[in-house]
């Protein structure tokens, strides 16, 4: 099954310790955060650049996205939206895909979206996301899309003061 | 690649609202205030309210701003600044980033508070890194002089002025004999 991950048009990488991106897949259905993202109007894609960005800036606001203490669903991670009484969720985790010559830097790859009528999480969904990180089809497209840096390990200090 | 914001003045505005709102909900959480709470104070609909808060409505016009952060207790400032991207390629700066230095260098209502914090901060951080050094690396202060110590760490220290003496403990001679500086 071919996976693939892709950077969000419109975000800046590579600036700050922590990123977003989408996983994509052409076979598995389940996937779809990608897609609905991509179907969003202006307004409320701005909204959840937004939100993206205040997670890259290493804020914390958990109206509008947080992890999971669950365990088991540690590595897990939301990034939530309300519109009109309904809860849009986009489910993801996170990885840490350099751990070479950057071993802090994360990234958060959205896997799957899920709209309800209740604000809490239904632990299937999140079963799914585990289910898609633990995939080494998965990993190996993060690491396709966020490879290790090259030139050793001194390159993390120009990346920071850029 | 370029920041989403880059292309049109709409999306750099939607972005700082949304930073505004971010702030609002940080201070409407710590403080406990409802969204019923709020209306009432601001003497608006609740539904207004919660769309303020939910970001259906992003052109937030001054008045308002200044509205709701003066309900919740807050004030507003409007900042520029320049961060070496007249283009925009990386985006705006958060304004959450701003309000942090300005709380973090102890709320200066002025630049002749904001110059003696900073003051203060340097010999403070310059007195922590040399304690750190003399306790880890076995550093002597005459050795201090010869370090390579950026200058301003050096001058910050050597204006230090500390009533007491501090006592040094060197890894090299543990439990017994104790190193002694007098700053």
């Amino acid at each position: 099954m071919a996976y693939s991950v892709c950077r969000i048009p419109g975000l800046v990488y590579d600036q700050h310790p922590q990123d977003v991106a989408f996983v994509e897949s052409t076979e598995d259905t389940g996937i779809d955060a990608k897609a609905v993202f991509d179907t969003l109007n202006q307004k409320h894609k701005e909204e959840m650049l937004s939100k993206f960005d205040l997670w890259q800036r290493g804020q914390h606001q958990n109206k509008y996205f947080h992890g999971f203490n669950e365990l088991g669903y540690r590595g897990c991670f939301v990034f939530k939206r309300k519109q009109a009484g309904t809860y849009h969720r986009f489910y993801g985790f996170l990885h840490h895909p350099r751990t070479y010559t950057q071993p802090g830097y994360r990234v958060c790859i959205l896997v799957q979206h899920a709209q309800k009528n209740r604000e809490n999480t239904d632990s299937s969904e999140l079963d799914f996301t585990v289910a898609i990180s633990i995939k080494p089809q998965v990993i190996v497209a993060i690491k396709r899309a966020f490879p290790e840096l090259i030139g050793g390990r001194n390159v993390t200090l120009d990346i920071w003061k850029r | 690649m370029s920041h989403w914001t880059s292309g049109n003045d709409r999306a750099f505005i939607n972005r700082i609202t949304f930073d505004f709102i971010a702030q609002l909900e940080k201070k409407r959480e710590i403080s406990a205030v409802t969204q019923s709470e709020l209306a009432e104070k601001l003497e608006v609909t609740e539904g207004a309210v919660s769309q303020v808060f939910n970001l259906n409505r992003t052109n937030l016009n001054l008045k308002t701003m200044v509205r709701y952060a003066r309900a919740l207790g807050m004030k507003l400032a409007v900042v520029a600044y320049e961060d070496g991207d007249p283009k925009n390629e990386r985006g705006p700066v958060g304004s959450e980033l701003f309000a942090s230095c300005w709380e973090r260098i102890g709320r200066p209502r002025d630049v002749w508070t904001l110059d003696a914090n900073l003051q203060t901060a340097t010999t403070d951080r310059a007195a922590r890194e040399i304690c750190v050094s003399f306790m880890y690396h076995d550093m002597r202060p005459t050795g201090f002089a010869n370090s390579t110590a950026n200058q301003d760490t050096k001058r910050a220290f050597s204006e230090t002025q500390l009533a007491e003496p501090i006592e040094f403990t060197s890894p090299s001679q543990e439990g017994g004999t104790k190193n002694y500086a007098r700053i």
